[in-house]
């Protein structure tokens, strides 16, 4: 079984191999855990790795695996196999991250921004959100205009990282 | 008396407001959007009835909806809760008019204190303090300039109608201030339908502090002491506590008077709160009334041991307060956490889901006010608070010591939530040592990520997805459980 994800800006493989008694053998990016004493209920890992018992509540779902340990969470993407690399950090920048309507586009298509640069207010729960520019690059256009709903993972810029033209 | 109450809210609210019902033997009505079809205070009230569509101009919002209904199932009063029509005075009236008891103030006392302009002038004439501002509600922008430069950089624009942060902009400088006060105004006439805005000196990283105040119909006007609720993110509070680490007897005497005497100039009746801004030096401004219930409500119930919701309840019918200010005294402390669906690491931003784990925490002194339960979906189209986690001890230490074990006995996966990081907030140090104030979130956290996680996260992320979604069959793993994961894996235990 083998399986990719992603934290942040980090990318990992992590394959797994099934051994009996609640034993199994993990690689990470090719180096090897051992694991024991695996146990699993619906919502809750355990496990002994290095000599000491660790429990979390978990959820899978699609796109996502979320662990809690004590006060601490934590989220990975799960990246599906065979599928294109996913949007780049900078792109996904300009992504909507929840479902709101676009509210005002600031910049003039074709016109080059720096880094930082407000180009959309989203409104959602009632509350403003801006999308800054990633980087310094041009707006190519907005694929929502002002007033369009959006949903989660909709792209509501379309941009090009570009250095300042004349500036090379 | 009353016989049926409707809950004119949502959320964890009108799941409060149903259980002090309850507790008074008062049947209840819960109303609800489409959205909302599902929702806890639908289950848990004797009756429910559909307003409309989710959007809250169709259902929450919708005035003559919510009057139908209420007469239609033969209710004789009505409670908003927070929020809403909460202090909406002219849906006070309409109820009124309709023969129903709006639980809350008179609808004059609400025009005097709703909006933040008369208020302002309100409280000076009680003789409370009031922040150095500019409010001539037919102002051209050109005076607003003029007022900005008297008042002194940085400013504060807010919407008269305001609250929560809606309609809210600081300003450093006169560049920014045109932009700020039609980013104000817009947010203001979406957010209340009137987008008059006015400006205050901004009192920078002050202390907000606020009196909680209960007034029958008989002349007796009571405080309950502050509470503190510094801690804020996006100018809106996720941690409560009282009393304050900056509020001795002899102060919270002198701010209780000043509140007493705001609400007795008002004719005030039911619970209220005065909200006051401290800057370091201790100097204390009012800043506005709510005259509604608060969500920071349960932290004043615990420490004076008194259920404000029944109060409410029991004023509006006509009841007389048993006791006076010397018969009531605080005692211990109480914190309160609100959980919100949001990532911290993204700027606070709101977050949807579903909920797939929930576990509740309990014990000597924990509390939890709640809309959840497994399963649910959390949408976009409301606030994203999802439940308050309140405790009470006999000292602060203890009420931290309690509030971060509660914090870390409750579990919510499925949606992101502000869990991680209100845990770190009762556990820092300057959070012990008191030194709070509305600036706390920004110092502390202004670069907030999630933890990293190690190797062992990693291990039980890789398990996880492993053992309870394979890659085939994941996109079904969507309640949590795993459809047949184990049979290929051999003898691992399913405990």
């Amino acid at each position: 079984m083998r399986e990719q994800f992603s934290h942040g800006s980090e990318r990992f493989e992590l394959v797994c191999i099934p051994g009996s008694e609640g034993r199994a053998v993990l690689r990470i990016d090719g180096a090897a855990f051992s694991v024991s004493d695996l146990q699993v209920d619906d919502c809750r890992i355990s496990f002994m790795y290095e000599g000491r018992i660790y429990r979390y509540d978990v959820c899978v779902e699609h796109e996502r695996v979320q662990l809690k340990r004590d006060s601490s969470y934590y989220s990975f993407g799960r990246i599906e196999e065979g599928s294109e690399d996913e949007q780049s950090a900078d792109e996904s920048a300009l992504l909507s991250r929840m479902p709101g309507t676009v509210l005002r586009t600031l910049v003039q298509p074709g016109q080059w921004v720096t880094a930082g640069t407000a180009l959309v207010i989203l409104e959602a729960m009632k509350m403003e959100h801006t999308i800054e520019a990633p980087l310094d690059g041009v707006v190519n256009g907005y694929p929502h205009a002002e007033g369009t709903r959006v949903m989660p993972g909709d792209l509501l810029v379309d941009f090009s990282r570009e250095e300042q033209a004349g500036s090379i | 008396m009353f016989h049926k109450i409707l809950i004119a809210n949502r959320s964890e609210v009108a799941v409060r407001i149903i259980r002090a019902c309850r507790e008074l033997g008062v049947a209840t009505l819960a109303v609800y959007s489409e959205a909302d079809a599902e929702a806890l205070h639908v289950k848990q009230a004797d009756e429910a009835a559909c307003l409309g569509p989710a959007e809250a101009a169709l259902s929450y919002l919708n005035q003559a909806r919510i009057l139908e209904v209420a007469q239609q199932y033969g209710c004789d009063a009505i409670h908003p809760g927070y929020g809403f029509l909460a202090e909406n005075a002219q849906f006070a009236r309409r109820v009124q008019e309709a023969g129903i008891r709006f639980i809350g103030p008179a609808p004059d006392s609400m025009d005097r204190m709703g909006a933040k302009i008369p208020a302002r002038a309100t409280a000076e004439a009680a003789g409370a303090p009031v922040v150095p501002g500019f409010d001539a509600a037919d102002a051209s922008d050109t005076d607003y300039i003029k007022a900005a430069a008297d008042i002194g950089y940085p400013v504060m624009v807010k919407a008269s109608m305001g609250g929560g942060g809606k309609g809210m902009r600081i300003v450093h400088s006169e560049t920014e201030l045109q932009a700020a006060l039609d980013g104000a105004r817009r947010e203001a006439e979406k957010a209340f339908g009137d987008a008059t805005v006015f400006l205050e000196k901004y009192i920078v990283d002050p202390r907000h502090i606020e009196i909680q105040i209960l007034a029958d119909g008989h002349g007796n006007t009571l405080h309950l002491g502050e509470r503190e609720c510094s801690i804020q993110r996006r100018h809106q509070k996720i941690v409560e506590e009282t009393p304050s680490t900056a509020v001795d007897p002899a102060l919270r005497e002198r701010m209780g008077a000043d509140a007493v005497a705001i609400a007795r100039a008002v004719g005030y009746e039911g619970a209220g709160t005065i909200e006051f801004i401290m800057d370091s030096t201790g100097n204390y401004y009012f800043l506005e009334m709510n005259t509604r219930l608060q969500v920071e409500h349960p932290v004043t119930e615990f420490v004076y041991g008194l259920d404000i919701v029944q109060w409410q309840i029991r004023i509006a019918s006509g009841e007389e307060l048993p006791f006076s200010q010397a018969e009531i005294t605080p005692r211990g402390h109480s914190i309160e956490c609100r959980i919100c669906a949001e990532d911290a690491a993204q700027g606070f931003l709101p977050q949807v889901g579903n909920v797939r784990v929930l576990r509740e925490p309990d014990g000597p002194g924990v509390r939890l006010d709640s809309m959840l339960y497994a399963g649910q979906r959390i949408g976009a189209d409301y606030d994203p608070m999802l439940a308050k986690l309140i405790v009470h001890a006999e000292d602060r230490s203890a009420a931290i010591r309690r509030m971060g074990l509660a914090l870390r006995d409750m579990g919510l996966l499925g949606v992101t939530s502000n869990l991680g990081i209100l845990a770190e907030i009762v556990d820092h140090p300057a959070f012990a040592a008191g030194k709070t104030d509305t600036g706390f979130i920004a110092r502390h956290y202004s670069d907030y990520r999630d933890p990293e996680p190690g190797i062992p996260e990693k291990l039980a992320a890789g398990l996880a997805a492993l053992i309870k979604g394979s890659p085939v069959q994941r996109g079904d793993s969507a309640n949590g459980k795993a459809a047949d994961p184990f049979n290929a894996y051999g003898n691992w235990s399913n405990t």
